[in-house]
């Protein structure tokens, strides 16, 4: 028996007998077309974009490896910088493709800290140290090699922020003569960068192509139950307060990531503008606030968009504590305003066990 | 309210032709095998309800929320339900006739802990009780005729939860959780700096300690237990994080044998999908492994019990619930949502034919009653 199983999806009878129960009994709007339209409005596109910055970026890995120069660095690293705050678009949806394994899911290979919060540049500066002063070839076999914890978007910022000599020098003429002096770092570079691009496309495939489980996991997420018996939308749910959680307790509390590209708090704004349009959709789509809107829960929806507003405020200010406070806040929403809003029942034991 | 999610669980199971929800009360009279737990969301709807692999279901309002069952050795189908900490009650139901035949209550001061044995007689129940002021453990005791309490032992711990007999049918094992929480203060744990676990062995008779264990894990709650027929105790922990000071995964589970120093089964990465929790234990005796439930990481992890190694997994969203049947070889595994699913105690693989959805919101424990 593996160490994850995956257990088929219900026979096709009783998918077709749920698949009519969730349409909604009452007039209004149905919650699986909510769900449908925040899945391929929001998600789809923000994992497509998260995949196509990768290639992006290493297009101009490839091109500033073939003639550093500091046009070239500037624009690795802007591609980074965009790529990082696709990610975060991504990031709290980690579920399905992201959430693949027990031990080691591919959100790991991605965001090292997202295990438990560990802040994992000082391993990255080691081994690549290591790497630049060996012979051995930096080929496939080496970066399959290496753990999740050298791995990433932290490693690719490493790699183009900051030289790889001691004080780590983050003067872009320091970080080009290092490319200069050490042409192993742009094989190390492009490793790793191809290892990510690898990553974020199966990621993006794993939406929206059968992965050999029965389905894409775009209309997995539209069934009554995922095959590990979990309701989409408790799945979903889920997995935004504890990023929610992750992001508050690990970062906030704890240690600020991006410090090398100073992008900590532009990639916090990133990920609430993806909640934001998850949970609220547009003007001409209902999201999940404007359903329970219509199902009567005003204060609870206004307090969800106020807890947005001072959260997106929070992130355009840089204040740390506020943001604190208001994700926390947006965490409860998530456990509590939200579900029992929508008659989503997040389950009792996981919460209130003894 | 109306949910927009609104997957109709009881037009569903009554649609499969696979489960019929017969109202409080009523008696099933089905013999056979049923999975019987605590169930319920609210006051209203808290129970004791039994359901058969056929689909039918026996439900009984409890009025409170109930926690882990107790059997009757020879009286087929008589069951106590326990309340959850901090209650006061139990409730006795005569499962083949669908009724609640009595209640038990905890003496003045003490709360439930949700856990109780019958002894091998069946003259006696024995259950968890704590302080309400200091959550020094209490084993009640109360007679089968009357219901009456009749004595108190010593738990030799705080807070002490799973309770069960070994098999010599004589010694009590008592899973003392160690953490102090008062009743105004619900469950939050008072005493995380000095907190002192334990599980110990108790002569019913005497109430005198026969041995007790603790094992060298930082701040390892243990409060579940398997007992095998050679009396080998397979103890599951819950981790209070917040104290430890790292982050690193710790060991869960832990084997126990009388006169031997504990066995604390491995660590490996998996354990940390686990999330530092484990809500149930269940043994097979047969096949040697131990099931392990952890509602919090939706895992069950399967251990060679002799060798303290992980086996296998089962992803099963807010399991909880844990039985064995060794008549037919079965783990039986219940979520929350109503799910129960059959898994080989041998190969561990799981029988998707045997799955079953129930109108019900299985609480934590899930125990087997033969009707």
């Amino acid at each position: 028996m593996s160490l994850l199983n995956s257990a088929p999806l219900a026979s096709l009878g009783v998918i077709v007998f749920l698949g009519g129960c969730l349409e909604d009994a009452t007039s209004g709007t149905s919650g699986i077309e909510v769900l449908e339209d925040s899945i391929d409005n929001t998600v789809l596109p923000d994992v497509s974009t998260f995949a196509a910055s990768s290639v992006a970026m290493q297009t101009e890995v490839t091109a500033f490896c073939a003639s550093p120069d500091a046009d070239g660095l500037t624009g690795v690293q802007d591609a980074w910088k965009t790529l990082a705050l696709d990610w975060h678009s991504v990031a709290p949806y980690n579920l399905g493709p992201l959430d693949n394994d027990l031990i080691l899911p591919r959100i790991l290979f991605i965001e090292s800290m997202r295990q438990r919060g560990t802040d994992y540049t000082d391993t990255v500066r080691e081994e690549l140290q290591r790497a630049l002063a060996g012979e051995n070839p930096l080929d496939t076999t080496f970066f399959e090699s290496l753990t999740f914890t050298k791995v990433g978007l932290l490693a690719l910022e490493v790699l183009v922020f900051e030289d790889s000599r001691d004080g780590h020098s983050s003067d872009p003429a320091d970080i080009l003569g290092d490319y200069e002096v050490a042409p192993r770092k742009c094989a190390y570079l492009a490793g790793v960068m191809a290892q990510l691009v690898t990553t974020a496309q199966a990621v993006d495939e794993g939406w929206r192509v059968d992965d050999g489980t029965g389905l894409p996991f775009r209309d997995q997420m539209l069934q009554p139950t995922l095959p590990d018996g979990t309701e989409p939308i408790v799945e979903l749910t889920v997995s935004l307060f504890e990023h929610l959680d992750y992001t508050k307790t690990r970062k906030l509390e704890g240690i600020l990531d991006a410090q090398l590209s100073g992008q900590f708090y532009p990639h916090v704004a990133t990920m609430l503008r993806s909640l934001d349009g998850f949970l609220d959709q547009n003007a001409e789509t209902a999201g999940l606030i404007d359903l329970m809107e219509e199902r009567g829960f005003l204060a609870e929806a206004a307090e969800v968009r106020d807890n947005l507003q001072s959260a997106h405020d929070a992130a355009a200010a840089e204040s740390r504590d506020d943001l604190a406070v208001a994700i926390g806040r947006l965490e409860g929403n998530l456990k509590r305003e939200i579900p029992d809003s929508l008659g989503i029942f997040l389950g009792i034991n996981f919460s209130d066990g003894d | 309210m109306t949910s927009p999610f609104p997957i109709d669980r009881r037009r569903l199971v009554m649609g499969l032709g696979m489960a019929t929800l017969l109202p409080s009360g009523c008696a099933s009279r089905i013999p056979g095998p049923q999975w019987v737990s605590a169930q319920g969301a609210d006051d209203a709807s808290f129970s004791l309800v039994g359901a058969s692999p056929d689909g039918s279901v026996t439900e009984v309002s409890s009025g409170f929320r109930g926690h882990g069952l107790a059997v009757h050795p020879f009286v087929p189908g008589h069951v106590v339900m326990f309340a959850r900490r901090p209650g006061v009650e139990g409730l006795v139901v005569d499962l083949g006739r669908g009724k609640p035949i009595g209640r038990i209550r905890c003496p003045s001061g003490l709360r439930m802990q949700g856990h109780g044995a019958f002894s091998a007689d069946g003259a006696r129940l024995y259950g968890t009780l704590a302080d309400e002021e200091t959550a020094e453990g209490v084993v009640g005791v109360w007679r089968t005729d009357t219901w009456d309490p009749i004595d108190e032992l010593p738990s030799y711990g705080l807070g002490p939860h799973e309770l069960r007999f070994l098999p010599d049918g004589q010694t009590l094992v008592v899973a003392n959780g160690g953490l102090l929480t008062r009743p105004e203060t619900g469950r939050e744990v008072l005493n995380l700096d000095t907190m002192d676990s334990s599980v110990v062995l108790i002569d019913a008779a005497s109430g005198k300690r026969v041995d007790a264990f603790r094992i060298p894990v930082p701040k390892a709650s243990l409060r579940h237990l398997g007992v095998t027929d050679d009396g080998t105790v397979v103890v599951g922990a819950q981790i209070q994080r917040e104290a430890v000071g790292h982050e690193d995964v710790l060991p869960l589970v832990a084997a126990l044998r009388a006169g031997e120093a504990p066995v604390v089964f491995d660590a490996p990465a998996v354990l940390a999908a686990m999330v530092d929790y484990v809500g149930s234990v269940a043994v097979s005796s047969r096949s040697r492994i131990a099931a392990t439930s952890s509602p919090r990481g939706n895992l069950v992890l399967f251990w060679d019990l002799d060798r303290g190694t992980v086996l296998g997994s089962h992803a099963f969203n807010d399991v909880s619930g844990l039985a064995v049947d060794e008549s037919t070889g079965t783990f039986v595994l219940s979520s929350s949502s109503g799910q129960v699913r059959n898994i080989d105690t041998t190969s561990l693989e799981e029988d998707e034919g045997a799955r079953r959805d129930f109108d019900v919101r299985w609480d934590n424990h899930l125990t087997l009653v033969t009707l």
